[in-house]
């Protein structure tokens, strides 16, 4: 049945999305909710919480608030914390409660930087799609601010650039980096993951970096956008290294499956392929955005649980995160633990990549 | 910006007595201003959160299970704490929409969901708890009508529960309505007088607290606490007990509709830690149902603790937060009291408590008030002169000094409560 989860739980959804891109930018970030879904993407989908406060907040509306459209009292709140912090600039976040009032999210934007006098824009996102979705839309408005001169653009020639490397897409809280070090290594020059380091300074790089380096698909967009405007080459990938036998993921035999964001699942791919593996052939399947041009034949995009209940029986192994495990209690294969944030969150968290990929 | 305000809000309890109930700071009321998020207020602002939010809490019905009927965003949180806490194979999800926005689809399809759940459940649960979230509040959606036309289709019991953090401050907000919802089952059975449910908690009263002996003691043998009904058919024995004893304020809607509808009567009791204001409170008790309780001895040896904790620690200053078994103003007051200092407390606060902050004026008027929501608590940083953190949340607002949580999901009460919390101090101040 379409949306019926009896196995498997909710994934990060794109409002968490939009508030991970953004998350360490230096700006306030307000989630247009009554709490809940600030409690949720604040607790449950954004690991540097605990470790890197950031000024996210939740607009705390209430019933009348929306019911009545009281969109000036909501700017009028954002206006006075605004008052306490030095924000270079002020997002607002949708979730489902401006969704079903239909609150003009672009408009409020527009009152919010002219009543608080910094730039300002929002997202329309509605707690109803994938993380991924959200990163999107972030990404896109985030150029569109520098497009639009609200953002300074600095120099990032030199460079090369790392999109979409948020913690929801990737492996463990070190991945940011230890991309970032695999980066510079494959391309001997100094690389930047825009929004996980340097603020909006690093964000202003991103129209004259040398090349752009795709970690998820939600990036893949913008990267075009970046190539057709600015003729910034770019190409997909998270470069690990080749398996060694130590790796846990080196014990896949047979036909096996690795469910996870399209552009790791294909890195992930490559390096069993070129190391220390069983595997006979290797899908890569996914709940979340994948591009066409990046698929082999045999890969899979799932969108309800039937289909992955139905891909079960196909694979000798299945590399996935433990929330998909709860689908798998018939399942005869191996299963080998993948994390993957945006899935289960601090459930598989792991600290170190090298404890996956050694 | 000009006028920049770079520290966190706070406020003397002298300054609050002064303003009253009626003039409480907008800081401290949540719909006046954003709401900061802070690690330390995560667990309890926002009606999902950690413990026992709505979703945990509705599942206290024994052989049930839960349907989320709402955008995935909404279930998030429960896709992690339903692995940690252990109730994952008894929460599913039925996601939401655009579409589903305008046309009301998925309210259709809850029957189907609701049979698809009941055919994978080993064993077959008895009720299906369906709760909904913001955006049906929105759409007016009538989940009475649609639980009963899905319990016609399925023959399951379905029960409608409602998590509405929008309506947090109205006179039903989230955590008040699934105490409604929890009890919702409960049909009038011929009265056992003997026969008492305890209300107010998720999980169970500590069973060593004297409450039990108390009431065992005055002739009340069977004392019912919903969360420990395994069947269905025990939750249901509750509808027989003489009176309702309710423990918690949250739970004071619910007693009232038990005795709208079934006419069985109800008591208050707070949970206090002042060993003098507990006898107080038996002594009332006992008048309201015309017997004598024979507390003198706890209430001596609760005495006694607290003379060896006054002479051992007199003068030791504690933060307190709001994450913790206790009202954090009348435990403040109950420690000063006993002449010790209280220089913090991180808590939300509302008229409710204005009893408490006027006891606290008087003995302690320099106590600083920080709400924990505030928006200027992003630039909050560590206070000093603090011996200990009382509450989970206030070893986070004061990570250098040693904390009692004292939040564990067996619930302290009585004298019991007050020595088992002077006994853990007492570790951590050794």
């Amino acid at each position: 049945m379409r949306g019926l989860f009896r196995y498997l739980s909710p994934f990060a959804s794109d409002q968490s999305g939009a508030a991970s891109v953004l998350y360490g930018l230096g700006g306030m970030v307000v989630i247009l909710d009554a709490g809940g879904c600030a409690g949720n993407i604040c607790g449950f989908d954004e690991p540097r919480w605990f470790t890197e406060p950031s000024a996210v907040y939740s607009a705390c509306m209430r019933d009348l608030d929306a019911i009545l459209g009281r969109d000036d009292r909501t700017v009028e709140k954002i206006k006075k914390a605004a008052q306490t912090l030095d924000a270079k600039f002020i997002a607002l976040i949708g979730t489902p409660v401006p969704a079903v009032v239909g609150t003009d999210l672009k408009a409020m934007g527009r009152m919010v930087e002219n009543r608080c006098g910094v730039p300002a824009f929002a997202i329309d996102t509605a707690g109803m799609k994938d993380y991924d979705v959200g990163e999107e839309k972030a990404w896109l408005l985030l150029l569109g601010m520098l497009r639009a001169k609200k953002f300074p653009e600095t120099d990032g020639h030199g460079k090369v650039g790392i999109l979409s490397a948020t913690p929801l897409n990737l492996l463990a809280d070190d991945s940011a980096q230890q991309l970032k070090r695999r980066v510079e290594k494959k391309e001997g020059k100094p690389a930047i993951c825009f929004s996980v380091e340097q603020g909006l300074e690093g964000i202003g790089q991103m129209t004259s970096v040398d090349k752009i380096i795709v970690a998820s698909p939600s990036g893949l967009r913008p990267a075009k956008y970046l190539e057709k405007n600015f003729g910034i080459p770019w190409e997909t990938g998270l470069f690990f290294d080749p398996l060694v036998s130590c790796s846990p993921y080196a014990s896949a035999e047979g036909k096996t499956l690795i469910l996870h964001q399209q552009i790791l699942g294909n890195s992930l791919r490559e390096a069993m392929e070129a190391g220390n593996t069983s595997a006979s052939r290797i899908d890569v399947g996914t709940y979340f955005m994948a591009e066409d041009s990046l698929k082999r034949e045999g890969d899979l995009e799932l969108r309800s649980e039937a289909d992955l209940l139905r891909a079960l029986p196909q694979y000798d192994t299945i590399l996935c995160d433990p929330v998909y495990q709860r689908a798998m209690k018939d399942y005869t294969g191996k299963v080998l633990t993948l994390p993957h944030f945006a899935v289960s969150g601090e459930i598989g968290q792991t600290a170190k990549e090298e404890e996956l990929l050694p | 910006m000009t006028n920049m305000i770079s520290e966190a809000f706070n406020i003397t309890v002298s300054e609050l007595n002064e303003r009253g109930p009626k003039n409480i700071p907008e800081a401290f009321i949540p719909s006046c201003h954003l709401v900061y998020s802070s690690p330390a207020t995560l667990a309890y602002n926002s009606p999902g959160a950690v413990g026992f939010g709505v979703k945990r809490a509705g599942l206290v019905i024994p052989e049930s299970v839960m349907l989320l009927v709402s955008p995935a965003a909404c279930g998030r949180n429960s896709s992690i704490l339903s692995s940690e806490e252990g109730y994952a194979d008894r929460m599913f999800y039925l996601c939401m929409d655009e579409t589903d926005l305008v046309t009301g689809r998925h309210l259709t399809e809850i029957p189907q969901a609701i049979r698809d759940i009941v055919e994978i459940c080993e064993p077959k649960p008895k009720a299906v708890v369906i709760c909904i979230t913001c955006v049906d509040a929105l759409l007016g959606t009538d989940l009475e009508r649609v639980c009963r036309k899905a319990q016609e289709e399925t023959g399951v019991l379905v029960v409608p529960s409602y998590m509405y953090a929008l309506t947090r401050e109205g006179k039903k907000p989230p955590m008040v309505a699934i105490r409604d919802t929890i009890y919702s089952l409960i049909e009038r059975k011929p009265v056992q007088p003997d026969m008492v449910n305890l209300m107010g908690y998720f999980s169970p009263l500590d069973p060593e607290s004297e409450l039990f002996s108390l009431l065992r003691g005055a002739g009340i043998h069977t004392i019912n606490q919903v969360s420990e009904c395994k069947t269905l058919e025990e939750y249901y024995e509750l509808g027989a007990a003489n009176f309702n004893l309710v423990l918690h304020p949250e739970s004071v809607f619910a007693a009232e509709q038990l005795y709208g509808r079934t006419g069985m009567p109800f008591i208050e009791m707070a949970r206090l830690y002042d060993p003098d204001r507990i006898h107080k409170q038996y002594r009332l008790l006992g008048s309201a149902i015309g017997v004598k309780f024979a507390d003198q001895k706890p209430y001596e040896q609760a005495c006694e603790v607290r003379e060896a904790f006054r002479r051992s620690h007199s003068g030791a200053r504690f933060a307190l937060g709001e994450m913790l078994n206790a009202n954090p103003y009348e435990l403040a007051c109950t420690l000063v009291e006993m002449d010790m200092e209280v220089p913090y407390i991180f808590s939300n606060l509302t008229e409710y408590d204005f009893p408490y902050i006027r006891r606290l004026a008087e003995s302690s008027p320099e106590t600083k008030v920080y709400s924990g929501i505030d928006p200027s608590m992003v630039h909050y940083k560590e206070v000093e002169g603090v011996d200990c953190a009382i509450g989970k949340d206030a070893g986070q607002y004061v990570p250098s000094v040693p904390v009692v949580e004292w939040n564990s999901e067996k619930q302290p009460f009585g004298y019991h409560g007050f020595c088992g919390l002077m006994k853990e101090l007492t570790e951590v101040l050794a």
